[in-house]
């Protein structure tokens, strides 16, 4: 056989083979396959993104690196298994702040279950906003379970493995969350944008909204828990020929920086019988 | 690329895409290290490992995604087949068409992920925000580091295969 039709035979095959991969991975037959080849990359990929995250923070401080210049010319005398184990234990009191951070707001909503877990990765494609963590189902981890942090929401279980699970953040372009602004008393929608922003759609134009204003979750459609911080409002676009104004968001949580989550894996959603209850009765009076 | 070789470095290739380079991003571009390999692999062989590797690295890339298994493939596949379709000479010849070949195969590959995520996932995608935000500083990155990432896979590629010269 010629060269060229050998790979164009090759091609075809393996063509084939991943439009066969994509249908059964969207059926979810391949998750266990997934789980398996991911199991003994997690550990890695964890040590690797911690490492990433320790650097970048560093470099972006300056006053943090200046102190640890300084530090550093007063460590030179010690050995240097004690400055690793220096560095190591700034990385834990870092962790410390986050994970009671995460537990005072714990202990403040006793009606939910959480599940602390570390980000190992982000999502190898530039045009999605996931990160993947180490909890699974094994862990009691759910599709579909909130995902927030020490300053807020930070997105949504999208996809469960046994240990490991995959969330879309707050500024995906394909996220859509019901919230509501904390003073002007207004409800929408807050969409992730591809530039790591967030945008409030469909407020009503009689809310008198303005720049400072908190955006938090209302609770609406029983996939959030209410009034979870997701960010503030920087400015706002209205136009007398709209239905609607919208708001661009500047987010609390830092998408780029994102080290430990916290899973909420059952809580007590917004009771919409009470909407029935009056749908009900006003069916009543009109009989 | 025997598989003891080539598995480790897409791995680690996959790693470094998942956890280290997000954090070097310029806008939302960041270097496409998976996309490279497979790249500079076709360039240089002339068997049909950029193929088997364009399969291999695809899913890899998928096992951190968000997407279903198989969509990085798809979109890797046809580009190692329309470069392995060309001799390796040319592009050994001269510095420019390597530089060529990077901006139109990085270009491709992300037009082509971005169209199977538009039609595949009904991902709401601007094409022109993405466009200018992910895919122009991603191909300017792969630009930069094919050269170094070609003449790395050229030595290895050259003591698994030498070159073959008639007395």
């Amino acid at each position: 056989m010629r060269r060229e039709n050998r790979w164009l035979v090759t091609f075809g095959i393996l063509l084939i083979v991943t439009i066969l991969i994509i249908a059964g991975s969207q059926s979810g037959v391949l998750r266990i396959i997934q789980t398996a080849i991911m199991a003994p990359l997690k550990p890695a990929a964890g040590l690797l993104t911690d490492g990433a995250g320790a650097a970048q923070e560093l470099t972006e401080d300056p006053l943090e690196y200046a102190d640890l210049e300084e530090r550093a010319l007063e460590l030179e005398r010690l050995v240097a298994e004690m400055q690793v184990e220096i560095v190591r234990l700034r990385e834990i009191e870092q962790d410390y702040y986050r994970l009671s951070d995460i537990l005072n707001y714990a202990s403040e909503n006793t009606d939910q279950n959480f599940v602390t877990a570390d980000v190992i990765a982000r999502d190898t494609s530039s045009y999605l906003r996931w990160v993947i963590i180490n909890r699974g189902t094994r862990d009691g981890v759910q599709v579909g379970n909130p995902a927030i942090s020490d300053l807020g929401l930070v997105g949504r279980v999208e996809s469960v493995a046994a240990n490991a699970a995959w969330i879309r953040l707050t500024n995906d372009p394909e996220s859509a969350i019901n919230a509501r602004l904390q003073t002007a008393r207004a409800e929408g929608t807050v969409t992730g944008q591809l530039q790591g922003g967030l945008r409030m759609e469909l407020i009503p134009q009689e809310a008198l909204v303005e720049p400072g204003d908190l955006v938090l979750t209302s609770g609406l459609g029983g996939t959030f828990p209410a009034n979870i911080v997701i960010g503030q409002v920087t400015s706002v676009r209205r136009q007398q020929a709209d239905l609607f104004q919208s708001a661009e968001i500047r987010p609390t949580v830092d998408y780029d920086n994102l080290r430990i989550v916290s899973i909420i894996t059952s809580f007590e959603p917004v009771d919409l019988a009470t909407f029935d209850e009056v749908i009900e009765s006003e069916g009543g009076t009109g009989q | 690329m025997s598989l003891q070789l080539g598995i480790p470095l897409f791995v680690v290739a996959v790693l470094l895409q998942a956890t280290v380079l997000p954090h070097l991003r310029v806008y939302g571009g960041q270097p496409d290290l998976v996309v490279l390999l497979v790249l500079a692999w076709s360039t240089l062989d002339q068997e049909q490992e950029g193929l088997a590797w364009a399969f291999v690295g695809g899913l890899l890339l998928d096992l951190f995604s968000g997407m279903p298994l198989g969509v990085s493939s798809l979109a890797l596949l046809p580009l190692a087949y329309l470069i392995g379709l060309l001799e390796a000479q040319v592009y050994r010849a001269s510095l420019l068409l390597p530089l060529l070949l990077t901006a139109v195969g990085a270009t491709a590959y992300h037009v082509i992920y971005m169209l199977l995520l538009r039609f595949l996932t009904d991902y709401p995608l601007s094409w022109s925000a993405s466009f200018g935000y992910v895919t122009l500083p991603s191909v300017l990155f792969d630009i930069v580091l094919f050269i170094p990432v070609l003449r790395l896979l050229a030595r290895w590629h050259d003591r698994l295969h030498p070159r073959q010269v008639k007395i």
